[in-house]
């Protein structure tokens, strides 16, 4: 039996080996990846030089020869696929890459993966099939988004979203109702598409599915000609809270009278977040008018639609204060926070208290607005308003504030 | 006849030479070709349905780099996402560096204070970029920073990051990945932060830095082989998390009695029933670099780490967590505590051995060689798999870090070792005399 010297005499010479092997592996892979580095450099300057570029594909793919001639398949799909190769220099490696390995096997590693390296190559493929406009790459994609690897499929949803082929959208739309993949996802391809879709949207806007309606709704906001208005404000009653919501988001941006209507409909939802867009949009139309109806929201029993609240009253602006003041009378105390924050994020406030302190006579309807306000908002509400008034004005507003028992308001 | 302690020497040496071999195997099989990046961020950065981030920095301590990291998160490339400082204790300074670069005005924000925490003084918004809101909160540790950030954020993932920091723009993109592609199931996801050199360090502080660039590349191998084969994850050491912010407000926020509030949130968080699932995922991006750390600092988060996994261990023992992955599980005992033990064992029977007049003296160095290269081996290996992502060691820093791979075991992790030996004393003796967070 060995002794442990015996054995820790061998191991460690063992393990000396296998780091003394790798090391080298690992310089030499560095080497490697630098002098590679230098042939594609060397091959895109050479075909951007302009008496290349002059030249016939044949002609180009030629000269290139000499310099790819030692390099891997991956090193030119590699350079091939790079977003920054430019186009003639694109269509000379593409048809080195397919003189020197067929075309076949391109298209063999564009449809189908096994091992990490062979995603790599297939998602490769696809990029360069795609930009080369091949006949094959619809479907190539469209099976890529029908597998659960979300790596090939994330790569086939961005290609098919750049396409102004309309099949493509097909695959998306097919992809969306297959809910194979984030709903959230794809319409995000679909929406950053260059084609025009607004008549396909609306068309769907009818579907079985609540997925596919939801998310025509929402996309539709990028379709602000679309006279889509009436059939939005039909699904603001969807039976699916989320279509409801969608239905309301858009509305609010591309909107007119009877947006607003379904928006104040939509306030009393008995969902949270469908009543937190709905205030939104009332926001987003700057329907002042409605601003008293927004205004109950600041007291809602979800914090998020006491937000979108506050929120939808700034953005109607400073003409929504006669309301505001009304809120500061509310019994309940989120509401008189929400009113004093709307004043204060409006610059009401500001300007109201820094005009009366800078007097010696201060308006006794302006000093009982004050007093109101800042009794809504609370000790850090009038500590932060001394605060941001500065080391001038900030005294003389404590002053104020202290002359009609405000300095310390009691709890937020 | 082989005695006990011969005989575990040798079961150690067996153990830790399979799980060498297998991460060496791995990483050539995987290989170091340069893998592009197969992200394409590009939609992402511009599109309305990117979920949207909150992002908190807790500054514990007054710190110039809060600066930098508060423009460059204020840069980063996303399409929607709010910046919250939550400045504890004596804050002077920093709020007067804020205030100057962002325009900072007292302006009060009426928010829901789901989770408990100490009292907040002010809150400011920044006159320059409305995403920045900056919190003067008394201090009561990070944990409550970050939940006093949690209850003032007001989207659907938060994000705390120490403000020491650096990355690039497309960071928060990289970090999102899991969270875009699985929202319904995806509580947390954590991305990793490198250690590594800076131009300032020199001697043994750069000696000591490039220890912590191999820790990383290790760390970075981990996600890459194990972890991305698991149902559940826990983030690496030091690593950046972005978290589901409901699921973080249900299980009442980070834990302060906890020794790693992260580490305990990725576990409770995986254990409670949650409603829409609840998975963390280990990532294998890298979000950003920190500098290097002063080795003061590495043996603390080095005793909080392994103080953490026992107190997973524990709690998962005691029945609270059977629902957790058992396959995670084991492979987290044999990451973090296993081998480390392992190593230690070998070293500290075949020293007691010797004293003991049972082997000859050289067998201890034998044993440290041993260690020395073999563990320098699997460096090379994590190395190879740094090397096939974007951000690898070029040339030059390649080379200082394949000839420190050898010192690492005896000058870097022999001071981890004992840290976590010092945790587990505490841990088993109830020095600290606190109770595992983890429920």
């Amino acid at each position: 039996m060995p002794s442990l010297q015996l054995v820790f005499a061998a191991a460690a010479l063992l393990a000396l080996g296998v780091w003394a092997a790798l090391s080298l592996h690992l310089l030499a892979i560095q080497r490697r990846r630098i002098a590679t580095r230098q042939l594609i450099a060397d091959a895109i300057a050479l075909l951007e030089q302009s008496h290349v570029r002059k030249l016939s594909l044949a002609e180009r793919i030629d000269r290139l020869r000499p310099i790819a001639a030692g390099a891997s398949r991956e090193l030119i799909m590699h350079a091939t696929a790079d977003r920054e190769t430019p186009d003639p220099a694109f269509r000379a490696l593409l048809g080195y890459l397919t003189d020197r390995w067929g075309l076949d096997t391109l298209l063999r590693d564009g449809s189908a993966h096994t091992s990490t390296r062979d995603r790599w190559r297939r998602i490769t493929a696809l990029r360069i099939l795609y930009r080369s406009n091949h006949t094959a790459i619809l479907d190539l994609l469209a099976r890529a988004v029908d597998q659960t690897d979300v790596e090939v499929a994330d790569a086939a949803l961005t290609l098919l979203g750049s396409s102004h082929e309309s099949r493509a959208m097909d695959i998306l739309f097919d992809a969306l109702r297959a809910q194979r993949h984030p709903a959230s996802r794809i319409a995000m391809h679909i929406e950053q598409s260059p084609q025009l879709i607004g008549a396909r949207l609306r068309a769907n806007l009818g579907d079985r599915d609540p997925v596919i309606r939801l998310w025509c709704a929402t996309l539709l906001a990028r379709y602000p000609e679309q006279p889509i208005e009436a059939e939005l404000a039909s699904l603001t009653a969807d039976a699916d809270p989320r279509v409801r919501k969608a239905a309301i988001q858009t509305l609010g941006k591309i909107g007119d009278e009877i947006a607003a209507g379904r928006a104040v409909h939509l306030l009393t939802d008995p969902f949270a977040y469908v009543r937190a867009h709905a205030a939104r949009a009332l926001g987003e139309l700057v329907r002042t008018d409605l601003a008293d109806r927004v205004a109950p929201l600041l007291g809602d029993a979800d914090w998020w639609v006491r937000l979108a609240a506050r929120e939808s009253l700034e953005m109607m602006g400073s003409d929504v204060w006669p309301v505001l003041m009304r809120s500061l009378n509310h019994p309940d105390r989120f509401v008189q926070n929400g009113a004093a924050e709307v004043f204060q994020n409006l610059g009401v406030l500001d300007s109201l208290i820094v005009m009366e302190a800078a007097t010696d006579n201060p308006g006794a309807i302006k000093i009982d607005m004050l007093r109101r306000i800042a009794a809504a908002g609370g000790v850090r509400f009038t500590d932060s308003l001394v605060e941001r008034a500065g080391p001038v004005i900030g005294p003389r507003i404590r002053n104020l504030l202290a002359t009609i028992g405000l300095q310390h308001v009691g709890a937020a | 006849m082989l005695n006990v302690l011969t005989l575990s020497i040798l079961i150690a040496l067996v153990y830790l030479a399979v799980v060498a071999t297998i991460a060496i195997v791995a990483a050539l099989r995987a290989g170091g070709r340069r893998n592009d990046d197969n992200e394409d961020h590009q939609a992402l950065a511009v599109s309305r349905f990117t979920i949207p981030v909150s992002i908190i920095v807790p500054v514990l301590k007054p710190s110039a780099a809060v600066r930098r990291t508060v423009a460059s998160l204020l840069e980063l490339n996303y399409p929607e996402f709010e910046v919250i400082v939550v400045v504890e204790g004596q804050s002077g300074i920093v709020l007067k560096l804020l205030a100057r670069d962002w325009q900072l005005e007292a302006r009060e924000f009426f928010y829901r204070q789901t989770i408990n925490t100490a009292d907040v003084r002010r809150i400011y918004r920044s006159g320059r970029d409305s995403r920045l809101m900056v919190i003067d909160k008394i201090g009561h540790g990070p944990s409550d920073a970050i939940n006093c950030g949690v209850n003032v954020s007001r989207y659907r993932y938060v994000m705390p990051i120490a403000p020491a920091a650096t990355f690039d723009r497309d960071a928060l993109l990289r970090m999102m990945t899991a969270a875009v592609r699985d929202p319904a199931n995806v509580v947390g996801a954590s991305g990793h932060l490198e250690l590594g050199e800076s131009s300032t360090t020199t001697g043994t502080a750069r000696l000591a830095a490039r220890f912590q660039r191999l820790a990383s590349a290790r760390s970075m191998m981990d996600s890459r082989l194990g972890w991305r084969y698991l149902g559940a994850g826990l983030g690496p050491t030091g690593g950046v998390n972005v978290w589901r912010r409901d699921a973080i407000v249900k299980l009442r926020g980070f834990s302060a009695a906890a020794a790693d509030p992260d580490l305990d949130m990725m576990f409770r968080l995986q254990t409670n029933a949650l409603e829409g699932g609840g998975r963390f995922d280990r990532g294998t991006n890298v979000f950003g670099h920190v500098g290097p750390q002063q080795m003061r600092d590495t043996l603390k988060i080095g005793v909080r780490r392994q103080q953490a996994a026992l107190e997973i261990v524990s709690a998962w023992a005691r029945g609270r967590g059977r629902r957790f992955d058992l396959r995670t599980l084991a492979y987290f005992i044999g990451s973090e505590i296993l081998t480390p033990l392992t190593q230690v064992w070998i070293v500290a029977a075949t020293v007691f051995g010797a004293a003991a007049g049972r082997f000859a003296w050289i067998s201890v160095l034998l044993a440290l060689a041993l260690l020395s290269f073999g563990n320098a081996a699997v460096s090379n290996a994590a190395l190879l798999l740094r090397g096939s992502a974007a951000g690898g060691p070029e040339q030059g820093e390649l080379q200082q870090l394949l000839k420190a791979g050898p010192l690492d075991f005896v000058l870097y992790r022999a001071m981890l070792a004992a840290a976590r030996v010092v945790a587990i004393v505490r841990f088993v003796g109830g020095i600290t005399r606190r109770e595992p967070a983890v429920n």
